[in-house]
């Protein structure tokens, strides 16, 4: 497991007046043998505590530990984990073979049969020099060397972004098994919530340097759901009084909410009232992530335009 | 068996040799046909010399040959190119995080990387000095002694380490390329360029002491390794091998400095100036400060009348180096605003840099030492004011060894002291237009220090002294007495006329003949056995006779001028007086015919 405990990161540079927050008073445990996935905006956070994981980083304050181990300087922690980052960066002059055979003198675990057996599955050339590949290739040839490093933590940072839909399953396969086989626990960063919602079992958003929500996916799936109601006679909100509702907006004679808690319960209390039309839709994970982060306060297109936090 | 993760590891290592490959393939073929070309191409100049033109060819002695060796000193000079190659990976982004991500310490990354280099710069080094050496061993036009190349390799090697230890600090401290070179710069050269400036001030403005040996010469530009190596001249190589590891191990020290640096040096770094505000803030006035400093010894060294044009241009090329250099390291004009207030950071540093000298100067100049307080003198006044010896004879060495404990001599040193200490604050005791005389001299305290000062006498007063010395006892023992025999390893008998070869006995005999008629002679015909010939004809029929030995661990050479003043000794060496000489003009009298035996 991962654990991130208060965790403080800040940067600046020579000629930065002020200090930028990435990380600020973060906390989250990463249970082992799951998919992690997160999300969030532009300079949220993401990739700075990927680093911080990985060991590259060292926070400013607060703690993180792989299975109760500091990774700072731990070599055996951080030979538990390998990190595939959003830029990508191969040895001058090598070939995927050469970086394999820096990648098994590094990582005690390194598996050539796997890498063997990988580099066959997507089809690239490990004779071939590096600067040769397109950006897409050179995201598989990361993704292998990564994947042949028998780590017990992967850390795909908008790795996936950048593949093609074949490549993509192809990757998550290869994840599942390794899961499913060594228990290996994977942490995958997107700005696309919909890249993640078929990968990932939990679920994160970050958002200014925090962790605003988390949850598993399947929880988040069948937690929140659309109701439309109708009466044939004048209504207001507090009909609807004892039903947890998240959203609310009417329109005449219909009521369209946002409901979370037991569906048959709640879909039980509405047609006690009688309304002429009652029906029930399903939520995607953005509009799930969207009204539940709006429950928490915070709105994000405000925020884009200049609005603050509730 | 698990491999080290922690402080060295033998694949990172390999890694690092490998990264180097390329550099150190192409500079190892530079330096190597260099350094077979230098030594070549001497034997074939000097091989084709013209007898018709009078001229032999010429052959380097043990000191000049190491200038076959110069290509792998240029090299030495290079080698800081390594270690910005190796850990060129700190200065982007993307490569910083990969090598930081890799499950090894940064202390093991470190240390792996700086032998990889380190194995690069010995294995070029001492390859091109064998292949040099083997070439200066079989040519005929130079001297060769395995122990000098070996010495050479060192004095290379140290160098390296010296050079390589400030751009690893440089690396370390900074985040790109730019800043790395601007202050690898800075570091080479500050603490000279202070150095040197102090120095100049003090030599300039306190009198009383000789700056370069004040200190335990630090100020001394001979202690400084580059110049040593630059200016390498026989005269002063003797302080080669012990500069060269003086300056090995502060390499070293910041070698270790910079291990310790980079275990802090946070990947992010990777790509801006400075690891942050603060350190930029940092830098860059220190990169300023030498210009600073520049001005306050002008300033200090004109005082009390600098000329303002020149304070003006300084103080503009301040301005210009402390804003020139926050713009192009951070490339950002805003910067320059927020950089203004630590101009007093700089200004600190020169007050701080006055501070020390003004210090120096009160110590030196303010306190008053009593003849009570002295409990002798030496090394007063070069006995040339009153005997024709050699600074390199046994004589000058006896004589500056003599401790003078007169009270007539202390006074006179007391007085003379008080009056440089007076013309130093500027009230001197005499007339400008009197003669007065600055005197080097070692001070015995009775509280045991012993201190070099330049004391200032008036013309009466330099008489007074001149004659308390000349007269002295201790004096004329020291500068009429020959040499110890058993102190004695080599004896030169010459003559302008040329001279059979004589045996070790026959050697044996003259000097012991010539001992006893120098012990008898008076003060005057010492004096002018010690002072040799002046002129061709004094020189006709005469011979000179040099002694070479050891005295306290220190060499000497003692020259005679044996004329008919020593009967005896004139004679003996008149039979074996023989041919003309080989050529019409040579240096000193002595032709190439002379012997040496040891005694």
């Amino acid at each position: 497991m991962i654990h991130a405990e208060n965790v403080t990161m800040h940067f600046q540079t020579a000629s930065m007046k002020e200090p930028f927050v990435a990380l600020d008073h973060l906390s989250c445990s990463i249970p082992s043998g799951c998919i992690y996935g997160l999300v969030g905006a532009n300079g949220s956070g993401k990739s700075t505590l990927m680093r911080l994981i990985s060991g590259v980083y060292r926070q400013k304050s607060g703690s993180i530990t792989i299975d109760g181990e500091e990774i700072w300087e731990n070599p055996a922690a951080k030979a538990r984990v390998v990190y595939i980052p959003d830029e990508l960066y191969f040895l001058p002059q090598s070939n995927l073979h050469k970086m394999a055979q820096f990648y098994r003198s590094v990582y005690p675990s390194f598996s050539m049969e796997r890498f063997e057996q990988l580099v066959k599955s997507f089809g690239l050339d490990k004779h071939a020099s590096l600067n040769a590949f397109s950006k897409g290739m050179k995201r598989q040839a990361a993704t292998i060397l990564g994947l042949s490093t028998m780590a017990e933590y992967l850390l795909f940072d908008e790795t996936f972004d950048g593949l093609d839909p074949v490549m993509r399953r192809l990757v998550k396969k290869m994840i599942y098994n390794d899961i499913l086989e060594r228990g290996t626990t994977a942490i995958i960063t997107s700005h696309s919530l919909r890249e993640l919602e078929d990968t990932c079992d939990q679920l994160a958003l970050l958002h200014r340097g925090g962790i605003v929500f988390e949850s598993d996916v399947e929880r988040l799936k069948t937690s929140l759901y659309k109701a439309q109601v109708a009466f044939d006679t004048p209504f207001t909100k507090e009909k609807f009084e004892g039903l947890d509702l998240l959203s609310y907006d009417q329109l005449g004679s219909v009521a369209t909410m946002i409901l979370r808690g037991d569906r048959e319960e709640n879909e039980r209390m509405l047609r006690a009232l009688d309304p002429i039309l009652c029906e029930f839709l399903p939520l995607n994970l953005e509009e799930v992530f969207i009204y539940e982060t709006e429950a928490l306060g915070y709105k994000f297109e405000e925020e884009a335009t200049g609005g603050d936090r509730k | 068996m698990k491999a080290n993760t922690r402080f060295f590891n033998t694949r990172l290592y390999v890694e690092g040799l490998k990264r180097l490959r390329v550099l150190g393939i192409g500079l190892l073929v530079l330096v190597l046909i260099a350094s077979v070309l230098v030594p070549t191409v001497h034997w074939i100049l000097e091989a084709d010399y013209d007898p018709n033109l009078n001229r032999a060819p010429h052959v380097l002695d043990q000191d000049e040959s190491y200038i076959l060796c110069i290509p792998i000193l240029v090299f030495s000079a290079t080698t800081p190119i390594f270690f910005l190659v190796l850990f060129s990976y700190l200065f982007k982004r993307r490569e910083s995080d990969f090598f930081h991500s890799i499950p090894y310490t940064r202390t093991c990354v470190y240390t792996s990387f700086v032998a990889a280099a380190l194995t690069w710069i010995v294995g070029i080094t001492v390859i091109s000095a064998t292949a040099a050496g083997l070439i200066w061993a079989i040519s005929p036009y130079a001297v060769f002694a395995v122990s000098d190349l070996v010495v050479l390799v060192l004095i290379s090697l140290a160098a390296s380490v010296y050079i390589c230890g400030f751009m690893m600090l440089a690396i370390t401290l900074c985040g790109n390329l730019t800043t790395v070179l601007l202050n690898f710069t800075l570091f080479s050269l500050l603490p000279r360029a202070i150095a040197v400036m102090l120095g100049l001030i003090l030599s300039d403005r306190i009198f009383l002491i000789d700056v370069y040996e004040f200190f335990g010469g630090f100020f001394d530009f001979n202690w400084w390794l580059p110049a040593q190596i630059c200016c390498y001249e026989s005269s002063i190589s003797d302080m080669l091998p012990t500069v060269a590891a003086l300056s090995a191990g502060l390499g070293a020290l910041l070698l270790a400095l910079s291990g310790y640096l980079y275990h802090k040096r946070p990947s992010q770094m990777a790509g801006n100036a400075a690891q942050g505000p603060r350190a930029q803030h940092w830098l860059r006035c220190l990169f300023t400060l030498p210009f600073a400093l520049s001005l306050v010894t002008y300033i200090l060294i004109d005082f009390p009348h600098p000329e303002f044009v020149i304070v003006l241009v300084l103080a503009i090329v301040i301005l210009v180096v402390y804003f020139l250099y926050e713009l192009i390291t951070t490339k950002s004009f805003r910067c320059l605003l927020r950089a203004t207030p630590w101009l007093s950071v700089v200004l600190a540093g020169c007050i701080l840099f006055t501070g020390c000298y003004f210090a120096i100067f009160a110590g030196i100049v303010y306190p008053k030492t009593d003849a009570d307080e002295i409990e002798s003198v030496s090394s007063v006044l070069t006995p040339l004011y009153f005997a024709p010896v050699d600074y390199e004879s046994y004589e000058y060495k006896r004589f500056e060894a003599c401790r003078f404990e007169d009270e007539e001599l202390r006074e006179l040193v007391a007085t003379g002291l008080l009056n440089a200490q007076l013309k130093t604050r500027g009230q001197s005791p005499y007339d400008p237009k009197d003669k007065t005389y600055f005197i080097d001299l070692n001070i015995h305290l009775k509280n045991g220090r012993t201190i070099d000062r330049n004391i200032l006498l008036s013309q009466s007063e330099f008489n007074d002294l001149s004659e308390i010395l000349q007269y002295h006892e201790k004096t004329q023992e020291a500068l009429y007495t020959m040499p110890p025999a058993e102190s004695v390893d080599d004896i030169t008998v010459s003559s302008y006329h040329g001279l059979s070869p004589l045996n070790d006995q026959q050697k044996q005999e003259f000097v012991t003949i010539f001992r006893r008629e120098y012990a008898a002679a008076s003060t005057e015909q010492k004096s002018r056995a010690l002072k040799g010939a002046d002129t061709y004809e004094e020189r006709q029929g005469n011979f000179v006779l040099t002694l070479y030995g050891e005295i306290d661990g220190e060499s000497y050479y003692s020259r005679y001028f044996i004329t008919q003043e020593f009967p005896e000794s004139h004679a003996f060496l008149k039979q074996y007086e023989s041919y003309e000489p080989k050529y019409e003009y040579d240096f000193d009298g002595i032709p190439l015919s002379e012997t040496t035996v040891k005694e």
